[in-house]
């Protein structure tokens, strides 16, 4: 687990070109969207499924259904854990 | 100079899936028919989709009949565009090749199809190119206006050419706009997840998304009484822009943004929102778009005013959008004639609105016609039968108050070098280390792409240290940019990542940026500027005309200071230099 929250967080970094945030920077129960936390938005969560996708070959086609599982690097974690079983 | 100059509606000519006059789409408008149909064309995209598209065999045939096979070297964008406008201008007296007649286009891609694996540098993919072939072709002897301003492209047109009549530097303006269904904008809208598995219900409960369109229209605009034939004759009465300052794809949350485009149009036709007796709002069908509109529709108390979503017949035809919907909304007022809304069955947004369900026949003489889009940009142009709209003051009094240059490797301030990168090899490095001198840290800074880092840092070397924002409103604050290659650059990276197909994967963090307007809505929503946009193709850098573009945004809306200028990147070649301009 540890491992995949720290892929999963060079991974968010890369694509979704967050150059000035280090992975330690990034708290794993922090919420990702809204004020708080890392700040993203409504494109970063359409990357975000690509980013499944490409580096774990799970898709997702109702954006909306990804809201619990999009809430935090430790949540998209536990839903590539769960997905993978 | 004359006073009270009047912009009438003279001609036009629309091509869509519903045929090739306006006529012939309002036929098929009147039977409640749709062209949008499944497409299994994989040149497009590679699943089945729904989309409006030409029918490209009768226009082929149609082009031999006008032009006599003499169009060798037009691309199928421009050959549709000369088809239309050929329709548009034999019909009326308005002469192309005068001096005192302006050729305005709208479109958001032009020929992007020509952007294909190998052929990245064919200059004929720039806007400017395109729009200048067709000026050509019809004996202009000015320069055209190109707009790419998304999808408010067509609207910003009509209210361009207002003005420019309006104010006496023109009499006659002919509007062509045009976007062909593409893959590079099919997958772009793909990659949003904003197309719709069904034809588009606008405003309805189940509304799940836009079908995409291709279209192309002409309009012909005419300040000269003499040169319309209807027997109710129409005019363009005024219109406004405005940005909402929110985000660069998703529609503001409270739709203040086209609210104030709304409010201000009004204004200028010099009419309250009490006489309008039909509104055609942009109505994408997705959930978002559609709930902002009801929002604003609400905030500019028009709930009870009827409402005619026109994409479930043509799909969203993108560039050309505005131009066609305002044609159709013409034809309303000439037949006295309110259409259906198709698609609509059951009012799904959160602010009452009145969709039309049939066609009506009533008393129809004020229109509002609206538009938003990525960029967070809206527009509002009202069409009249019996307000010519306000006359525009000559010659504001408005004067530069700062410039800021970008070039190789520095800023330059009112002729001093305010950030000098000669040790920066490349451009992100030296933009990116640009824009922390000036600025706080912004995470949103380095998602964007190379035009929008150059539009931005310039715009943050232009506001550092004024007092703007204390001195004016956020909605007196506009902008005005243009350059030559559009967003070409982003282009490219969008078109490459679709040449791949297994895995097919664009990006909509890319796509979003393949519009060049996305820059001033960054710097919009960096500031929270909510006054008028406007982005321009021109083929070079051309100050005199800018200022001249400046000054009839001063005269004839609310702007009381804009940032107005050049930001063009290519390759890795970059030139910005912005002014800011302020009402004395």
């Amino acid at each position: 687990m540890d491992e995949l929250i720290q892929n999963l967080k060079e991974q968010l970094i890369e694509e979704l070109n967050l150059e000035e945030v280090t992975p330690e920077d990034i708290d794993a129960d922090a919420p990702l969207f809204g004020s708080e936390g890392l700040g993203l938005d409504s494109i970063d969560a359409l990357e975000i499924i690509l980013l499944l996708e490409k580096h774990y070959g799970i898709r997702i086609s109702d954006p909306k259904a990804g809201k619990d599982i999009f809430y935090s690097v430790k949540t998209l974690a536990e839903f590539i854990n769960s997905d993978k079983r | 100079m004359e006073h009270n100059r009047v912009v009438y509606a003279v001609s036009d000519n629309i091509i869509s899936s519903l045929g090739f006059t306006t006529g012939e789409n309002i036929a098929h408008i009147l039977e409640a028919k749709t062209g949008i149909a499944p497409v299994t064309n994989k040149t497009l995209y590679p699943e089945p989709f729904l989309a409006s598209l030409i029918d490209r065999e009768k226009a082929s045939a149609l082009l031999t009949t006008n032009f006599s096979g003499n169009l060798d070297g037009f691309h199928p964008l421009e050959q549709l565009m000369l088809l239309s406008s050929v329709d548009a201008l034999k019909r009326c007296a308005v002469d192309p090749a005068s001096p005192q007649t302006v050729f305005i286009f709208s479109t958001t891609k032009g020929n992007i199809d020509l952007l294909t694996a190998g052929n990245e540098l064919n200059q004929d993919v720039e806007l400017w190119e395109m729009a200048k072939r067709i000026a050509v072709f019809w004996g202009s002897p000015t320069d055209p206006l190109v707009i790419s301003n998304a999808c408010i492209s067509g609207v910003l047109a009509v209210v361009l050419a207002e003005r420019l009549i309006k104010s006496g530097k023109y009499d006659h303006a002919v509007l062509i706009g045009g976007d062909l269904s593409t893959e590079f904008a099919v997958s772009g809208f793909q990659s949003f997840k904003s197309v719709s598995p069904n034809p588009c219900k606008p405003f309805d409960k189940d509304r799940d998304g836009l079908s995409m369109g291709e279209g192309i229209a002409t309009l012909v605009l005419s300040s000269d009484k003499k040169t319309v034939t209807d027997s109710i004759p129409v005019m363009v009465a005024g219109g406004s822009s405005s940005n909402d300052a929110n985000h660069i794809s998703g529609p503001s949350r409270t739709g203040d943004g086209l609210f104030y485009a709304i409010r201000d149009a009004l204004e200028a036709a010099g009419i309250p929102a009490s006489v309008l007796d039909l509104i055609n709002p942009h109505g994408t069908a997705t959930p978002f778009n559609d709930e902002m509109e009801s929002k604003a529709i609400g905030l500019a108390s028009l709930s009870g005013c009827p409402l005619m979503a026109l994409k479930g017949y043509i799909g969203h035809t993108l560039g050309a959008a505005g131009l066609i919907e305002s044609i159709i909304c013409l034809e309303s007022i000439r037949r006295q004639t309110i259409f259906q809304t198709k698609g609509f069955t059951e009012t799904g947004v959160p602010v009452p609105v009145n969709v039309t369900t049939e066609i009506k026949k009533g008393d129809i003489r004020n229109v509002l016609k609206t538009a938003s889009g990525f960029g967070g940009c809206n527009a509002a142009v009202i069409f009249s039968s019996e307000t010519a709209g306000i006359s525009y003051k000559q010659t504001p009094k408005i004067r530069i108050s700062k410039e800021c240059l970008i070039e190789n490797r520095q800023v330059i301030i009112n002729g001093s070098v305010a950030f000098d990168g000669a040790q920066y090899g490349d451009f992100a490095s030296f933009i990116r280390a640009a824009f922390k001198s000036v600025s706080d840290p912004y995470m949103k800074f380095s998602k964007m792409d190379d035009l929008c880092k150059l539009g931005l840092t310039a715009a943050e070397f232009l506001l550092q240290g004024t007092d703007i924002t204390e001195k004016y409103e956020r909605r007196e604050i506009a902008m005005l940019l243009e350059n030559r290659y559009s967003s070409l650059d982003t282009d490219i990276t969008h078109q490459r990542i679709i040449n791949i197909k297994d895995p097919y994967q664009p990006s909509p963090a890319v796509f979003v940026y393949t519009l060049a307007n996305i820059v001033m809505g960054e710097i919009c929503i960096r500031h929270k500027f909510q006054g008028e946009n406007l982005f321009l193709i021109s083929a070079k850098k051309d100050e005199k005309q800018l200022m001249e573009q400046v000054e009839l945004l001063f005269s004839s809306s609310k702007t009381k200071a804009c940032i107005a200028g050049w930001a063009d990147y290519l390759n890795g070649k970059y030139d910005a230099k912005l002014f800011l301009v302020e009402k004395i």
